[in-house]
């Protein structure tokens, strides 16, 4: 060591004994947990709503753009549905009213039949209502579908249920706040909040399939862009995940589960920004998988209780 | 108290306990890199806060890094939002001098940490985990959230700075 390393080491042990330090003050940490849960509530609210206004400005373009054929989303003619709630055939549907307005501006593309829509205080399916599912013969999900589980013989007739059900048992949200479906085809996308107050959205994306009704095909959330790995990619562990996060305490934590199983193989956390959108990084160690493929999901946790799921969360279908 | 009852008394009483075992070097640390007194034990309670509200998701051998992680990240806030650029807020203040900086003695000590104040605040990060917590290159990376071979950089041209502050060779 030279001097000039032993004058900094002393001269720094010096300034730092001469920091005060006091008694602990268990009071002044309960007061910052108080605070932080209120400023972190506060903020999930305008960026919720910003969100919401975004995804009606999508929405609008989307169905400008339509000039595919006349797709109606629905069962598929061919399974076996034992439910007693017939589902009525429309690309949009009345769903669970949001807590916020949902997009109305938008007029339905031509060829796409939408029909007069509920009063908003129609409730559709009440939150906790088991998804409404066919026990069709077992007909493969495609490759790239998160959700309805594979494996099993759920189905889903309206993007709405499909959205509803992955929120509540794939990424664990207590009670999910839907906006309307918005159906673009065999598209379609279904906003998502965790807090029934406000907050930040999550927008899930599914498709319409023939065999299996609609199926989940990812989550993004605008405050966690996730840039590696891209869909469809096939990873290994130690798997490298990276991107922008704007989240509470720049925090976001990253799982990586296979199909079939629902805790995840493998866990880690990143940091980004607190403020604003900035780069994370996260690597992430988990055993060889059985099975040929999974999910990323990276997610900001809730600030206010533990066991409702993640806030907000992007999740993107992997290989193995 | 009451609210944080409300999320789980046991996470809780961890947190404290950690709180009482680690809060002493954490306010020393917050204490080199911020010239705000009051400052010091508010970015230390907010890491705390901020691994209660991570609790379960933070392994237990990185809760120190991570800790150690938040009040940096902590303190930069704070001075970017202070809009105290300037570097000279960043180590011990210029004037006046505090009782703190009458603790040092000595001439040359003074010289070595205003060379110090003059770094980039990314060097003084390094030199200050490096030579006062006597953190491993690699554990100074895990903090900053750098690679080692960006630590062994930025503690090479910290220490030629601070070398020809005080003329020296490094």
């Amino acid at each position: 060591m030279s001097d000039v390393e032993r004058d900094l080491r002393d001269s720094l042990r010096a300034r730092a004994e001469a920091v005060p330090v006091g008694r602990a003050d268990g009071s002044g940490l309960a007061r910052r947990l108080a605070a932080a849960r209120r400023r972190r509530r506060a903020r999930v609210g305008g960026a919720g709503l910003a969100l919401l206004v975004a995804i009606a400005a999508v929405s609008v373009v989307a169905r400008t753009d339509h000039d595919g054929p006349n797709v109606v989303a629905g069962p598929d003619p061919s399974s076996t549905t034992t439910t007693t709630t017939l589902e009525p055939s429309t690309t949009t549907e009345p769903e669970q009213a949001p807590t916020t307005p949902a997009p109305t501006t938008s007029a339905p593309p031509p060829g796409i039949t939408v029909p007069p829509r509920a009063s908003t205080t129609s409730p559709g399916p009440p939150p906790t209502a088991r998804t409404t599912s066919t026990t069709a013969a077992l007909t493969p999900l495609p490759d790239d579908a998160v959700w309805p589980a594979p494996g099993t013989t759920t189905s889903f007739p309206t993007p709405q249920r499909a959205a509803d059900d992955f929120t509540r048992r794939f990424l664990g949200m207590g009670n999910p706040q839907l906006a309307p479906a918005q159906v673009t085809g065999t598209n379609a996308t279904v906003g998502v909040r965790a807090y029934v107050t406000g907050g930040q959205v999550s927008v899930v994306a599914l498709r319409s399939t023939p065999a299996r009704g609609w199926v989940v095909v990812g989550c993004a959330a605008s405050t966690i862009q996730v840039d590696t790995p891209s869909a469809g990619t096939r990873v290994s562990s130690p798997l490298s995940v990276a991107g922008r996060a704007f989240a509470f305490e720049g925090q976001v934590d990253v799982e990586v589960r296979q199909d079939g199983v629902a805790a995840p193989i493998g866990r880690s956390s990143g940091t980004g920004g607190g403020t604003e959108l900035l780069p994370f990084e996260a690597t992430v160690t988990f055993p060889r998988p059985p099975v040929a493929r999974g999910t990323v999901v990276v997610s900001e946790a809730r600030a206010d209780v533990a066991d409702q799921g993640p806030a907000t969360a992007t999740v993107v279908r992997v290989g193995f | 108290m009451v609210a944080v009852v409300a999320v789980g008394m046991r996470g809780w009483e961890e947190i404290e306990l950690s709180y009482r075992a680690h809060r002493g070097d954490l306010v020393r640390l917050a204490g080199l890199l911020l010239d705000e007194p009051g400052a010091r034990e508010e970015v230390v309670q907010d890491a705390f806060v901020a691994l209660h509200l991570r609790r379960g998701t933070v392994a237990p051998e990185k809760v120190p890094a991570y800790l150690r992680s938040s009040v940096l990240n902590a303190a930069r806030s704070r001075l970017r939002h202070r809009r105290v650029v300037d570097r000279l807020g960043w180590i011990l203040p210029t004037t006046p001098p505090t009782p703190e900086d009458e603790a040092i003695s000595g001439d040359r000590r003074a010289g070595v940490l205003t060379a110090v104040r003059r770094l980039s605040r990314r060097q003084q990060e390094v030199v200050v985990l490096r030579y006062w917590m006597d953190l491993s290159e690699a554990d100074i990376a895990a903090t900053l959230g750098i690679s080692p071979g960006s630590v062994k950089v930025h503690a090479s041209r910290a220490l030629a700075a601070i070398a020809r502050s005080v003329g020296e060779e490094p």
